[in-house]
């Protein structure tokens, strides 16, 4: 019997060394949509730079970026929030490691409001009402009078899991809240609806008014911006975040470190995002 | 629904009212004129009820999103190394079972094609804070229900969940999905102290990071413990499980895991005496005399788990994990009264004792056991695993040697050896398992192998089995 054991785990060996040093030379990106025209911006500028590589990029949302890194569907996924003990937990008992976080540019979550809503600003407090269906009509954080129409994200996105989880402390958001599958159906439905009211990332605030923010009812005010990202005193601020299987090797590790470099971090600014340095 | 949706569904309905209206504008043919142009005031009624509409329509689309429906396929191709579709029938070998629970040294085929699982997992959630779940198995076995629970979150900080039905017992190789072994099946121990995973309970569950890396799990249940056949006493059995991760950092390339659960309960002996092994033989031992063995406490288990996950390799991840149980179980009594005992030839010529046993309808037999598992788990890139697994199981551990006399008391162990490659949703599995079993002069009666002088040594059947199976996650 060992005979056959020995001659087993001996196949099964150098079957492994043969396939495990194969070459990568395509990488996969799946997740967060809030990052995903940061996603490709970093995948055409390396492409440019390295023609042997190919990146292929896709959204779909964190929640679905992580379960594709899970079934190891994807190499890389994008995420808008940091992943759960339980995903780590999965992805640790499937390939051998809770994965590699890795911390790629700043952002903050921005309130998108129609640029002829008067309202100019809104605490946490108030956000929390608003979404949470609590407060439904402009007219009760000082606007003029009309109901408030909100705009959301699908429960897959990390956006989603952010806000519900920093805004709306843990609770649901109101059963009339219109969920679209993307950050800019968010925005453009905001741009046509003088009372909707939206979030998301900061890299997809043009053309639209961005809310001020303030950490207290009566504190102090501020917008989305990198020194407010940076120094927490913007109040909705985050991290934006790669997420790896394993440690990464060969033209995946070079991929990453040049998003971390001055290179790939210029591009987070031109994506509307802002450097982790 | 979208707000492009909403206004385009009201573009339709407003169009179409005003085609009606354009119809009806038409003159009559009396020459007069049937109705005027909506007002605006009708155009924003019209609105405002689509609006309604579509609200409604959200609702029903909202409830049916909170329905999720997932499962898998399992379709094995499964072979039995034997010497004779006869069988060769060994006192006290205690083979492997093939995916219909028979003995493969009795089983008339040496090969089979089978639906191993089909699992239908019906889910759905209520917010974050309800969770209910349904999951039959369909095969060619039939049908049979095995989760079905109602699951409450009622904290997020620190997490409880309760959890209320049909569920997996509190074990780290029972709570892995049977999806998702590496070995694709549980280990003998495994199936011993927690017979068919699933049982009828309460369970609480929690966890609380008490400092950063470090967020012990406390599960404590309340089952049954009769498996997911109906009740049949109103002895309960409690399982706790503790498991904590060593706080190496999130950094770190090696994590791991440690655990500790306990088992404790009972089946009634209703007779006026059980079976226990004392010194070197079983005996009837008195309920009166013995009152734990009786009822409550005859079955218990004590575990310890460890899981070590290495990222070091640059092919992949490493995973090497283990349990080792250790306590006592009611068991069915297969002491030996008679034998028929003849000589027949193997495929190679050689001569046989066969013996069949005979056994005797017993009370139960309260057996002292223990056993293990280990496996090694070699990932290769994102989709090929390589796996080994050692696990043994003795099943009387008061016995050793030539004490061993009958099949229940025997130990044995099986080394597996095979590979996972995952493409998408598809699972590809191949594993070699060979299994040896503890045997002695008393029940190892093949000439072929027997030495003389032994009186106990590790004999090994022609009994290996492999098994190739696809896997479908949907």
């Amino acid at each position: 019997m060992y005979k056959k054991a020995i001659l087993s785990i001996a196949v099964l060996v150098a079957a492994v060394a043969i396939y495990g040093f194969m070459s990568l030379d395509v990488i996969t990106v799946k997740g967060s949509d809030t990052m995903v025209i940061l996603a490709q911006r970093w995948a055409e500028t390396y492409q440019s730079k390295h023609p042997g590589v190919q990146i292929r990029v896709s959204g779909g949302g964190s929640g679905t970026g992580i379960s594709a890194l899970i079934n190891g569907s994807t190499d890389i996924c994008d995420a808008s929030r940091s992943m759960t003990a339980a995903e780590k937990n999965s992805l640790k008992q499937r390939f051998g490691s809770p994965g590699v976080e890795v911390r790629a540019a700043r952002d903050g979550v921005t309130i998108y409001l129609n640029p002829s809503n008067p309202v100019k600003q809104l605490s946490m407090n108030q956000l929390k009402g608003i979404f949470t269906g609590q407060i439904t009509n402009w007219n009760q954080v000082g606007g003029r009078a009309g109901r408030i129409i909100l705009y959301g994200r699908e429960n897959s996105s990390g956006t989603y899991g952010f806000f519900k989880e920093h805004v709306l402390k843990g609770q649901d958001f109101a059963s009339s809240t219109q969920t679209l599958p993307g950050t800019s159906a968010i925005v453009n439905a905001v741009v046509k609806d003088p009372n909707g009211v939206g979030y998301g990332g900061f890299g997809y605030s043009k053309g639209i008014h961005v809310c001020g923010v303030s950490a207290t009812d009566g504190g102090a005010v501020y917008t989305p911006s990198e020194e407010t990202v940076r120094n927490g005193t913007y109040p909705i601020s985050r991290f934006l975040y790669i997420y790896l299987k394993n440690r990464p090797t060969g033209e995946l590790k070079n991929y990453i470190d040049w998003i971390l470099s001055d290179e790939g971090q210029k591009v987070v600014r031109q994506a509307g995002y802002f450097p982790i340095k | 629904m979208n707000r492009s949706a909403m206004v385009l569904l009201a573009a339709l309905v407003l169009g179409s009212g005003v085609a009606h209206a354009q119809t009806d504008n038409q003159p009559a043919q009396d020459g007069t004129t049937a109705q005027t142009a909506p007002t605006p005031e009708e155009l924003k009624d019209a609105m405002d009820g689509m609006g309604d509409r579509v609200t409604t329509l959200e609702t029903d689309v909202d409830k049916l999103k909170s329905l999720k429906i997932s499962g898998y396929v399992q379709a094995d191709w499964q072979h039995y190394d034997q010497s004779s579709n006869q069988g060769r029938v060994v006192p006290g070998y205690v083979a492997p079972t093939n995916a219909n629970g028979t003995n493969v040294a009795t089983f008339p085929a040496k090969n089979l094609f089978t639906v191993r699982r089909g699992r239908v997992k019906i889910q759905s959630k209520l917010g974050d804070w309800m969770n209910a779940v349904i999951q039959p198995d369909i095969t060619e076995n039939g049908f049979a229900l095995k989760e079905a629970y109602v699951e409450l979150a009622p904290f997020s900080s620190p997490v409880l969940m309760i959890t209320a039905g049909s569920q997996n017992r509190p074990n780290y190789e029972v709570e892995v999905s049977s999806s998702a072994l590496e070995a694709l099946e549980r280990s003998q121990v495994t199936k011993a102290f927690y017979p068919n995973e699933y049982d009828l309970g309460l369970q609480l569950s929690t966890r609380y990071e008490l400092f950063d890396g470090f967020d012990p799990k406390l599960q404590v249940g309340l089952f049954n413990g009769n498996g997911p056949s109906p009740e049949t006493d109103s002895y309960k059995d409690i399982i706790t499980r503790l498991t904590f991760p060593i706080p190496f950092g999130s950094e770190s390339p090696v994590q791991a895991d440690l655990g500790a659960s306990f088992y404790y309960g009972g089946v009634p002996q209703l007779g006026d005496s059980v079976k226990k092994t004392v010194g070197e033989t079983t005996v009837n031992v008195a309920n009166d005399a013995t009152g734990s063995l009786a009822g409550f406490g005859n079955k218990e288990n004590f575990n310890i788990e460890a899981q070590i996950f290495l990222d070091i390799l640059p092919i992949g991840g490493t995973i090497i994990k283990g349990e080792f149980m250790t306590g006592r179980r009611p068991t069915l009594n297969t002491v030996a009264t008679s034998a028929t005992v003849g000589t027949r030839k193997d495929s190679l010529g050689k001569d046989i004792v066969s013996i069949t046993p005979g056994t005797s309808a017993g009370n139960l037999q309260i057996r002292n056991q223990s056993g293990f598992y280990a496996y090694f788990i070699q990932n290769v890139a994102s989709d090929l695993q390589i796996v080994a697994r050692y696990d043994m199981f003795d099943r009387n551990t008061d016995l050793a040697g030539t004490q061993v006399t009958s099949a229940g008391d025997a130990a044995s162990s099986v080394l597996g050896v095979g590979a996972n490659y995952f493409f998408g949703n598809m699972r590809f599995s191949v594993l070699y398992e060979m299994p040896t079993f503890a045997a002695n002069e008393n029940i190892q009666t093949d000439p072929a192998t027997k030495k003389p002088g032994d009186d106990y040594r590790t004999m090994d059947l022609k009994d290996n089995k492999t098994t190739i199976r696809l896997q479908y996650k949907f």
